[in-house]
């Protein structure tokens, strides 16, 4: 019987840490609950067989590129559509909301609820590479850096990433207001 | 759709929204605002944006998950010739158990109960109180056990409940000596909760709430002594972020769990707003 190492127990103790917000990205990522499930426990398995590489900076960063790592793959096999390259992001974040379903609702009410459900849908229609720079800075409350970190792109890419998320999200919804 | 040339400072009036420049970025900053109708326009856009994903859920892990996940990594771990996490993963709050014996088949690693889990907050909680309770003496400390008190005990966190300062401010005449500054934030995002009395260095202090996002503010405001000198203050207690400055006679403390960039953004509006 080796005896527990330390690694073992700090391991425990940053899974149960950041657990939560690897749940959350992987949702918001792939969108189905069951396969999220999927994507964070390949992700701590992965985190775990890593571990002993890892220096102990930002662990949740850590934590969160796994599992984006792990949930572009899923994608990539799965449903090769939602990843589409930076040219068709554009041309996409651009159609989204001139066809979008928001303005087939014709009173928007300031209801939590409604605005819940509103923010699901719109957060959902946004491409990937908009989403997770969303989800990371607004839900997760992550740093600019730390995001620049999960998605592996400079931190100029995260801020105008983010901008063009936050506006397609404020003028769909202005359009219902 | 915005037909608005967009301005070249959009990206830096986003990054100002998000915390992420210092005071001096900021403050230039807010004056480019006050004259361009363009970041004006922007910065509605991202109040509206967070406003509406912060209403969005945050999906949490399932008990089923965790369940599923502490078999599977229990094998992982075996499989990388590793000792299994073992069932004493629960207590290794104590140092005398990090040896924890494997479990007999190392199949048995289940996660905290949520109520074990509340209970290690509570416990984290306490020691926090303790580890600041012997530096009372200093202002600071002071108002980390004020402000963690009033998050615990929910119903003392305000004790009037109002997002508007014409009923916030009046609400402090006849229980404070003086007429506290009652600012609204909305349009910055942070939204007044209400108010409430507290006491700290024996003083009777004036106490604004606000939300800002996931994170509860307080606002300290009591009259300022005349020889207390400093202008402008910051500090970090137990990982609680303190900002502290004078203005129109009174000292003013905010204190949160946000981060120091974002407190700075926080204090930076509260000052700028009137």
């Amino acid at each position: 019987m080796p005896p527990r190492s330390t690694a073992d127990s700090a391991f425990v103790a940053l899974v149960e840490t950041h657990l939560d917000s690897a749940c959350n990205l992987a949702r918001w990522l792939v969108r189905d609950p069951m396969l999220a499930d999927d994507v964070v426990q390949d992700a701590m398995l992965r985190a775990l067989k890593y571990f002993p590489g890892f220096r102990g900076e930002n662990a949740r960063a850590w934590v969160l590129q796994i599992v984006r790592n792990v949930a572009l793959t899923r994608l990539r096999n799965n449903a090769p559509g939602e990843i589409a390259d930076v040219a068709e992001v554009e041309l996409e974040a651009a159609a989204l909301y001139v066809a979008g379903d928001a303005r087939q609702e014709p009173e928007a009410t300031l209801m939590r609820e409604e605005d819940e459900r509103l923010v699901q849908r719109l957060l959902a229609r946004l491409p990937l590479e908009l989403r997770e720079c969303l989800v990371l800075r607004e839900i997760e409350e992550l740093s600019y850096k730390e995001i620049a970190r999960v998605i592996d792109v400079p931190i100029g890419t995260v801020m105008s990433r983010l901008w063009r998320g936050r506006k397609l999200l404020a003028e769909a919804a202005g359009e219902q207001a | 759709m915005n037909t608005l040339p967009e301005c070249e400072q959009t990206l830096l009036v986003q990054a100002d929204f998000d915390g992420e420049l210092d005071a001096a970025q900021a403050a230039a900053l807010v004056r480019h605002r006050e004259e361009c109708a363009e970041c004006r326009a922007v910065q509605e856009k991202l109040v509206r944006s967070r406003a509406l994903l912060r209403a969005a859920s945050r999906y949490n892990s399932s008990p089923r998950l965790r369940e599923r996940l502490g078999r599977a990594m229990a094998d992982g771990a075996q499989s990388n010739g590793k000792a299994s996490l073992g069932a004493g993963v629960s207590t290794r709050t104590d140092s005398s158990s990090t040896r924890w014996p494997a479990p007999p088949r190392a199949r048995r690693w289940s996660w905290r109960s949520s109520a074990a889990w509340a209970a290690a907050a509570a416990v984290v909680l306490v020691a926090v109180v303790i580890s600041v309770a012997p530096r009372s003496s200093d202002v600071g400390a002071q108002l980390v056990n004020n402000h963690l008190r009033a998050m615990q005990l929910d119903s003392h966190l305000i004790d009037v409940v109002s997002t508007d300062h014409h009923t916030v401010k009046p609400w402090f005449a006849g229980k404070v000596d003086f007429a506290p500054p009652v600012k609204q934030l909305d349009a910055d995002g942070y939204v007044l909760k209400g108010g409430r009395i507290d006491v700290v260095e024996a003083r009777t202090a004036a106490v604004l709430v606000y939300q800002a996002g996931r994170h509860t503010v307080d606002v300290f405001i009591w009259p300022a002594r005349p020889e207390s000198g400093t202008i402008f203050q910051s500090r970090q207690v137990d990982g609680f972020n303190l900002r502290r400055w004078e203005e129109g006679g009174f000292e003013v403390w905010c204190i949160s769990d946000m981060g120091a960039a974002e407190m700075d953004t926080f204090a930076s509006r509260w000052r700028a707003s009137s």
